[in-house]
């Protein structure tokens, strides 16, 4: 379970990236986070995986504050703006996020072929990163995030960079998660959160301003993308 | 421990992947190996030749001491940039996204590039005991304590330089770490030489009274002179009689300390 608990991140005396941000992530919930560009999406994350502090407020992971390093057992993540060090192959970097995931030998070699075959990309593996294109990138990540994730799985902008087929093997992934993990998943593709997620925040100008399960917001007869749009323009105005 | 094992490793292979440190060593041990001749020369000082042993320790000296300054340079610029490209190409997410503490991914980081500096150091001291061996007849393995003790010079620079990248330009930060380099030589070199009784006198003044900065300030120099005394089987005296190891691994300890507070509050 993931509680935010009044998480403020403030940058300067005046501007709020993220302001009074409360919320439950029930475990094995499909949780998407969405909302306009800079509307602090990425800043929730970042403040989760403790990359940056909270002026205000606790985040606890399983129960452990998120400050603690221990709070990120289990923990599976894709950056927006994915990187890997040149300097490696796909496959170097793949093993070494299993050993940093202190996941055995044998069992991260089986897992990393699986992965590199569902995600179409066995062959490119040992080829080093810098040959490789955006898409092939974001598919290591995506396969590093998995590799991971044994309780909880975020992806920042997974399917920035991917191809429609690209698109569609990483909703298979995730549609195999279910009930297994929490996926947090932020994304600006509402056709794809409708399809994968069971819940959802929408989150404008640092604010969350709307939160409900999916099948909630359907049985109202209103679509997902409807209700994206009355929140973010009315906030806006 | 084993996080940081993993860290030190992968900073460990991925510099020695790295063809130019490759070439750099090789280009060092071939330029000692090319030196070699100055160990079997006959040199005259006062119309005296000098006997060949004291040939050997003077050569063996020089080269130390000049093996000692172009590690130090070198280990300023393995380590100007670490954590800034380590945030730049995404190795600072991908180690700090798992459960892995702030402070062990800077331990890792940080004796991954000190044993980096030092394997080069190392083998290169150890091409100059293999010749004064050779020549000598006699295995100085002093020499090779000489360079262990020396390797915390890398350290303090290592550190000292990795925790000013976090607040200015890289290769400024590599600047002034061989400035203190520098001062250390100037303070420390004009202490030595003043225990010379004959320039004592000839200066007249009271020029080995001791500011206090001088005292603390890091002893860099200082431990370099302290392990080629261990060499040349010599004593040195000390300033205030503060042991440079002591004054060397103070600094060291604070400097881990101050790293790993300023990592803490590090945004990614």
């Amino acid at each position: 379970m993931i509680i935010f608990d009044s998480v403020y991140k403030k940058y300067s005396l005046k501007t709020y990236a993220v302001k009074d941000i409360s919320f439950i992530v029930e475990d094995g919930d499909f949780f998407a986070l969405l909302g306009p560009n800079g509307a602090g999406k990425t800043t929730l994350l970042k403040l989760l995986l403790d990359f940056i502090k909270p002026t205000k407020g606790i985040i606890k992971i399983n129960g452990l504050n998120s400050k603690y390093y221990k709070a990120r057992r289990g923990i599976g993540y894709l950056s927006e703006d994915f990187k890997i060090p040149f300097n490696l192959t796909g496959l170097e970097f793949l093993n070494r996020q299993a050993e940093l995931c202190n996941i055995s030998r044998a069992i991260a070699k089986n897992k990393i072929f699986e992965l590199l075959e569902f995600f179409g990309i066995s062959g490119i593996e040992k080829k080093p990163v810098k040959t490789y294109s955006k898409g092939m990138l974001k598919r290591i990540g995506i396969a590093s995030a998995f590799l991971c994730a044994t309780s909880i799985l975020i992806l920042d902008e997974p399917t920035a960079d991917l191809d429609a087929l690209g698109i569609i093997q990483l909703r298979k992934a995730l549609e195999s998660l279910k009930q297994k993990i929490t996926v947090i998943l932020n994304s600006h593709f509402l056709s794809e959160v409708e399809k994968i997620c069971t819940t959802f925040a929408i989150i404008n100008n640092g604010k969350i301003v709307f939160k409900d399960k999916m099948h909630s917001a359907f049985d109202k007869g209103e679509s997902l993308e409807d209700i994206f749009i009355k929140y973010v323009t009315k906030n806006n105005a | 421990m084993r996080n940081y094992i993993l860290i030190l490793k992968y900073t460990f292979v991925d510099f020695i992947k790295n063809k130019s440190y490759l070439l750099l060593l090789a280009f060092g041990i071939v330029f000692i190996i090319l030196t070699r001749g100055c160990y079997n020369v006959n040199y005259f000082v006062n119309g005296k030749i000098l006997d060949s042993l004291s040939v050997i320790k003077h050569a063996s000296n020089f080269s130390f001491h000049i093996i000692c300054t172009i590690s130090f340079v070198l280990s300023a610029l393995f380590s100007m940039n670490i954590f800034s490209k380590d945030k730049k190409d995404g190795t600072m997410v991908y180690i700090l996204s798992k459960p892995i503490s702030r402070t062990i991914y800077i331990l890792g980081r940080i004796t991954g590039i000190w044993f980096i500096s030092f394997l080069f150091m190392f083998v290169l001291h150890f091409t100059i005991f293999a010749i004064t061996g050779y020549y000598s007849n006699n295995l100085n393995f002093e020499i090779l304590l000489a360079s262990l003790l020396c390797s915390l010079n890398l350290l303090f620079i290592i550190l000292f330089v990795s925790m000013l990248s976090f607040f200015i330009p890289d290769f400024a930060c590599a600047i002034i770490g061989l400035f203190v380099y520098v001062l250390s030589f100037i303070s420390d070199s004009i202490f030595l030489l003043m225990q010379n009784t004959f320039l004592r006198m000839a200066l007249e003044n009271n020029l080995n009274q001791i500011s206090l900065w001088r005292i603390f300030f890091p002893k860099l120099m200082c431990l370099q002179y302290y392990s080629a005394s261990i060499i040349n089987k010599e004593s040195i005296l000390f300033m205030a009689n503060i042991n440079p190891i002591i004054n060397l691994i103070v600094y060291i300890f604070l400097l881990i300390i101050l790293l790993a507070l300023i990592m803490r509050k590090q945004e990614i």
